[in-house]
């Protein structure tokens, strides 16, 4: 560095230097009611970080109505997550988020009732030279920094990507949710494949940053037919998704339904294959922070 | 705080304190096919050696939405205190009921510097 500036925090770290790009607040959609999976068309120049509010405590409908099929039972929990980042093209992005509301299905399944809405919130953070390459407007004070290019990187007027905690390295497992080689009721084992991670924060009033596995199919044979000298195997198929609660300062990963339906293949299956465990990296903000 | 500085937007909240750690600075940022993982991928930072970073991949990123699909995973580690980031599919050949590989999703890989050190 031969010219601009330096900031230098207690731990000699550098915080501002043209040679570090801010990401800052861009804005927040929302709260949705939507009980359910729906979009979120966003602008962002550059690729966007998006914080999703979590379902904070709540148990409305935990539990859901006494029957069998997927959508009954126990194991109709409530949590929410991000399902994936769609570009759309230029600045243009879909966020894709899937809400799962015990409190809905509960209704559903015995047609009377009041469903509980569960709002969720998204907020956006971006490259700031990318999406103010002329400074924030609004305020006529404040201190920019721009690096050799002449692209903006600091702004003290645009508010930035800040966690909440020095919660840095934070990976939380998110398992395949299966019950082993058991062939028997894939629906029973909801409950132990939870997991969790405990934070040095209450997570009321936050929002995370997570991604979430695909949703995983379990099987579950149901019968065989013989046609013409050919015998066909159809299996009971539970589409099951991993979603985030939280209580406290615990992060849940919630095993919850998604679809149910039948395959058949002309051949029997080895349904204690499944999908492996993976993980997913965390970040939170408080939302105080980014109204 | 005993020294550094403060800003402020206009209504007096405090939109960065150069004295705390947990503001992000982009170091990097990378679209990452799913064919390129492999058996891995690394991204070292030797610029930051000494500084603590962090790493968030978006997987599924892109087109079209596949049930069942791998996602990418990121791992920080810092051998020799040089940053580095390490992408993979968690059991990458697993086979599915019929015998088959999972679908594997694209990743969107982004690297902040905190202000903390290692």
């Amino acid at each position: 560095m031969t010219y601009g500036m330096r900031f230098t925090n207690s731990s000699n770290i550098t915080t501002i230097s043209d040679n570090q790009k801010a990401y800052v607040y861009l804005g927040k959609y929302g709260p949705n009611n939507t009980s359910g999976e729906y979009t979120v068309d966003i602008t962002c120049a550059g690729f966007p970080m998006v914080f999703m509010s979590v379902p904070y405590n709540v148990t409305e409908g935990d539990g859901g109505h006494p029957g069998s099929g997927i959508y009954y039972g126990a194991y109709i929990r409530s949590g929410a997550y991000v399902r994936r980042i769609e570009h759309l093209g230029g600045s243009s992005w879909r966020i894709s988020v899937a809400v799962i509301n015990a409190s809905y299905w509960k209704v559903a399944g015995a047609g009377t009732g009041t469903v509980s809405p569960i709002p969720t919130t998204l907020r956006v953070f971006g490259r700031l030279d990318l999406n103010h390459p002329s400074g924030i407007s609004g305020n006529p004070y404040g201190m920019r920094v721009w690096d050799s290019t002449g692209a903006l990187v600091f702004d003290s007027n645009g508010r930035m990507l800040r966690l909440a905690g020095n919660t840095y390295d934070t990976e939380l497992l998110l398992k395949k949710d299966y019950p082993g080689t058991s062939t028997g009721d894939p629906r029973a084992d909801y409950n132990s494949y939870d997991t969790s991670v405990s934070l040095p924060f209450s997570l009321s009033g936050k929002s995370i940053c997570a991604t979430s596995r695909s949703l995983v199919r379990h099987y579950e044979a149901s019968h065989a037919e013989y046609f013409d000298g050919t015998w066909e195997y159809t299996y009971n198929t539970y589409d099951w998704a991993s979603a985030y609660w939280a209580n406290g300062s615990t992060l849940y990963s919630r095993k919850v339904p998604h679809t149910i339906g039948t395959e058949s293949f002309p051949y029997t299956l080895n349904i204690s294959s499944a999908a492996s465990d993976t993980y997913t990296r965390l970040a939170f903000i408080d939302d105080s922070q980014f109204p | 705080m005993t020294y550094g500085a403060k800003f402020f937007d206009a209504s007096g909240n405090v939109t960065f304190d150069s004295s705390q750690e947990h503001t992000l600075f982009l170091l990097d940022e990378v679209s990452i096919p799913a064919a390129s993982v492999g058996s891995g991928l690394t991204y070292s930072y030797s610029g930051a050696i000494g500084k603590k970073i962090t790493a968030f991949i978006q997987s599924p990123y892109g087109g079209d939405y596949t049930p069942g699909e791998k996602i990418q995973r990121a791992q920080i580690s810092y051998p020799g205190g040089v940053p580095t980031v390490s992408v993979t599919f968690e059991d990458p050949d697993a086979l599915d009921g019929a015998g088959y590989t999972y679908p594997k999703a694209n990743g969107y890989l982004s690297v902040f510097l905190t202000g903390a050190s290692q």
